[in-house]
């Protein structure tokens, strides 16, 4: 049944794209996207601002409509249906930039509204699977706090457990360090850590290059709407191919 | 220099006043009601892809904004009957209260819509949730937070233009004080006491949004 | 309607307009007295002015003209209905634009008055020269929306007796009986007046926001 994914060498395909534009009017954000992630692997996607990065990954919880191709999570395809996009979505978890906590509930009550409402989970349960994802995000003592009343890498963290409620089988990243001070960037990327090591398909929007060396199986570079180039971490180091990769890399390890 | 007050036909005149100030609380409430249903519907109608729809909403708002309450009521009590509707002066209050009310509410909830992030309804999305649920539990509650303020403000001042439906005799309290002021001829001591009683239901209605203000809305913000 | 009833609404209308510039003028005066004394720091002082403030927030204007009028006549001042209005829209005008100007004087940043004290400038110096220009600025989309209201308050006159262009109206519409065309031009002479500055004010607001960021 799965002529295209079996063909990847990582196995089953956990997230497939295939010949995906897409249009914002006239501008083109997305250019014949082919992506396949397999279970279980972690991908860094990098690359200058304004590429489309933020689009792609929106894209494949439909928070993005696109006009062409075709997405494929799980065994799910991703048409422009409300039922698909349901099943997507209960699928995929996503961690944005400005963490998007909702101000007016606890740091519990964020984790357990989705699986209660979109689930259905009785409360019993949605409580009991929140304080677990909170211990194990290491903030479960804040149960009780409202966002507002976390730092900034708290929240981020909170944001996560919220998005594991759901018992994802992906998570997406939208460049979930940059709008942290530094001190607290190591403190989400540690959480991040921990739940790649526990064998969690991610697709992660960072410039944190030192995560993708350490986690990422694969390192994808984007340029303008396009994926210029993907290879695992050393290589894509130490021997990037392109010319747009080389000034990028150049960039973006140059400042540090 | 030598008058001397005489506060006796507003004591005689006490119950009547009293009742009267429920009759400015039911116009008030009532007219607010009103404000708020016109506002939700102008709001969607504001957003509407049919332009002249949309046009006809800020046409709406723009001429209620600046006009005289006391115009528009006048136009309201006589255009009604033209239109086969036959109402008593207080209902007709209601329906001018509530459209002039229901203007300004339509722009304060249109701000408040405005001022929730797309991140919030995004993130609601991302977690599997309808966008009628997002809506409900995501988006209502922060944005009448944010408009709860202003909302106030217009509410006591919706409250202080019922004294003008006294122009076509509705039933409240500036009515009720004009007839005992033409009884007793007493005009500053009835209109002062009245004066107080408008000072007093107005800091009532400013404790009720408080009350229900720090109710709903006692969630930190930053 | 003919030539006459609309001679006697524009004359109104000159009324209408008359009081407006007089209340919104003295008010102004008076609203600047009321928002330096809400803002003086001497705790009295600032307790009774948001005394005031909060009587004239809190009232009907139509029951501030009315205690005005018959309160005038009772301390033996001989009044006729305009100066009683004049004055009633004055006194309403100075609480609502010194809350106004209170809140723009409070916003403009705590640096300001700083920096004038460390440059030894006199109270009168640091206000007229540093915050009440910068307040008036920050204030100015605020308070051309009261004026729009104190513009709309001015009808309430013909409550009280004074034949402003509502009165005026409505006499004329006791006569012909055309109560829907009176009042719809009365309106319509009433928009013309403040749209303008409604829109006027909400430009200055976006023009003021956009620099702000
Ligand atoms: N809602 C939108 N309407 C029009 N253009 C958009 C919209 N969102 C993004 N774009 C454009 O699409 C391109 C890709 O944006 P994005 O995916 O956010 O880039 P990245 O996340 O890589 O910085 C940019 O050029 C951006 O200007
Ligand atoms: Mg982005």
């Amino acid at each position: 049944m799965n002529e295209i994914s079996s063909s990847k060498p990582e196995g089953q395909a956990m997230i497939s794209m295939a010949g995906v534009d897409k249009w914002y009017g006239a501008f083109q954000a997305l250019k014949d996207i082919n992506i396949s992630v397999g279970k279980g692997e972690k991908i860094v996607l990098c690359g200058p601002s304004g590429s489309g990065k933020s689009t792609l990954i929106r894209c494949i919880n439909h928070l993005e409509t696109y006009q062409k191709g075709e997405i494929r999570v799980g065994d799910i395809v991703l048409g422009h249906q409300a039922k698909s996009i349901d099943a997507v979505r209960r699928e995929v978890g996503m961690v944005f930039q400005q963490f998007n906590l909702f101000p007016h509930l606890t740091v519990l009550e964020n984790c357990m509204l989705a699986p209660m409402r979109a689930l259905r989970l009785s409360k019993v349960e949605a409580e009991s699977r929140a304080r677990q994802l909170l211990e194990r995000v290491r903030i479960s003592e804040q149960a009780d706090k409202y966002p507002a009343q976390l730092s900034g890498g708290q929240q981020q963290r909170v944001a996560i457990a919220r998005a594991l409620c759901m018992r994802p089988q992906v998570m997406l990243f939208d460049e979930p360090t940059s709008a942290l001070d530094p001190e607290m960037v190591k403190e989400v990327l540690d959480t991040m850590i921990a739940l790649a090591e526990e064998g969690m398909t991610m697709i992660c929007v960072t410039h944190e290059m030192g995560f993708a060396r350490q986690v990422a199986d694969r390192v994808i570079f984007m340029a303008s709407g396009a994926v210029v180039e993907q290879a695992p971490p050393a290589e894509f180091f130490s021997d990037p191919k392109h010319e747009r990769t080389r000034k990028f890399l150049g960039e973006i390890l140059g400042r540090h | 220099m030598n008058y001397t007050l005489d506060f006796a036909p507003v004591i005689e005149g006490l119950p009547n006043l009293l009742a009267a100030c429920l009759g400015t609380f039911t116009l008030a409430i009532c007219g607010m009601i009103l404000a708020v249903i016109i506002g939700i519907g102008g709001v969607v109608l504001r957003q509407s892809t049919l332009a002249p729809v949309r046009w006809l909403v800020i046409g709406f708002v723009e001429l209620i904004r600046n006009t005289p309450f006391l115009v528009q009521i006048f136009f309201i009590y006589f255009a009604l009957p033209l239109i086969g509707v036959r109402l008593d002066p207080t209902p007709t209050a209601i329906i001018a209260l509530g459209i002039n009310g229901g203007a300004y509410a339509i722009e304060i909830i249109r701000g408040g819509v405005q001022s929730i992030s797309k991140g919030q309804m995004e993130a609601g999305l991302a977690l599997g949730l309808h966008k009628a649920q997002v809506f409900r539990l995501i988006i209502l509650k922060p944005a009448l937070r944010a408009i709860f303020p202003s909302l106030t403000s217009q509410f006591v001042l919706l409250t202080l233009t019922t004294s003008i439906a006294s122009a076509i005799s509705a039933y409240e309290l500036t009515s009720v004080s004009q007839r005992i002021e033409s009884d007793s001829f007493r005009s500053f001591e009835v209109y002062f006491t009245v004066t107080v009683f408008y000072l007093v239901i107005s800091w009532l209605m400013m404790r009720l949004f408080a009350f229900f203000s720090a109710r709903y809305f006692a969630y930190p913000v930053k | 309607m003919g030539r006459d009833e609309i001679i006697f609404l524009l004359i109104g209308l000159k009324w209408t307009i008359a009081l407006s510039i007089v209340g919104f003028v003295c008010g102004c005066i008076a609203g600047l007295f009321i928002a330096l004394a809400r803002t003086s720091g001497v705790r009295v002082v600032e307790g009774l002015t948001a005394g005031y403030i909060a009587v004239f927030q809190g009232t009907p204007l139509l029951m501030q003209l009315f205690v005005v009028y018959y309160g005038l006549a009772l301390i033996g001042i001989k009044v006729d209905a305009w100066l009683a209005v004049a004055v009633g829209l004055t006194l309403h005008a100075s609480a609502y634009l010194g809350e106004i100007w209170r809140g723009a004087i409070e916003a403009v940043p705590q640096g300001q008055t700083e920096a004038s004290k460390a440059l030894a400038l006199s109270y009168s110096s640091r206000m007229k020269d540093i915050i009440l220009p910068q307040a008036l600025r920050i204030s100015l989309p605020a308070t051309i929306g009261f004026l729009v209201q104190l513009i709309k308050g001015t009808s309430l006159a013909s409550i009280v007796g004074f034949t402003e262009l509502t009165r005026a109206g409505n006499i004329i519409s006791n006569q012909i009986f055309q109560p829907l065309t009176v009042f719809g031009i009365v309106g319509i002479l009433y928009f013309i007046m403040c749209c303008p500055l409604t829109i006027y004010g909400a430009h200055l607001e976006r023009k003021f926001a956009a620099q702000a960021r």
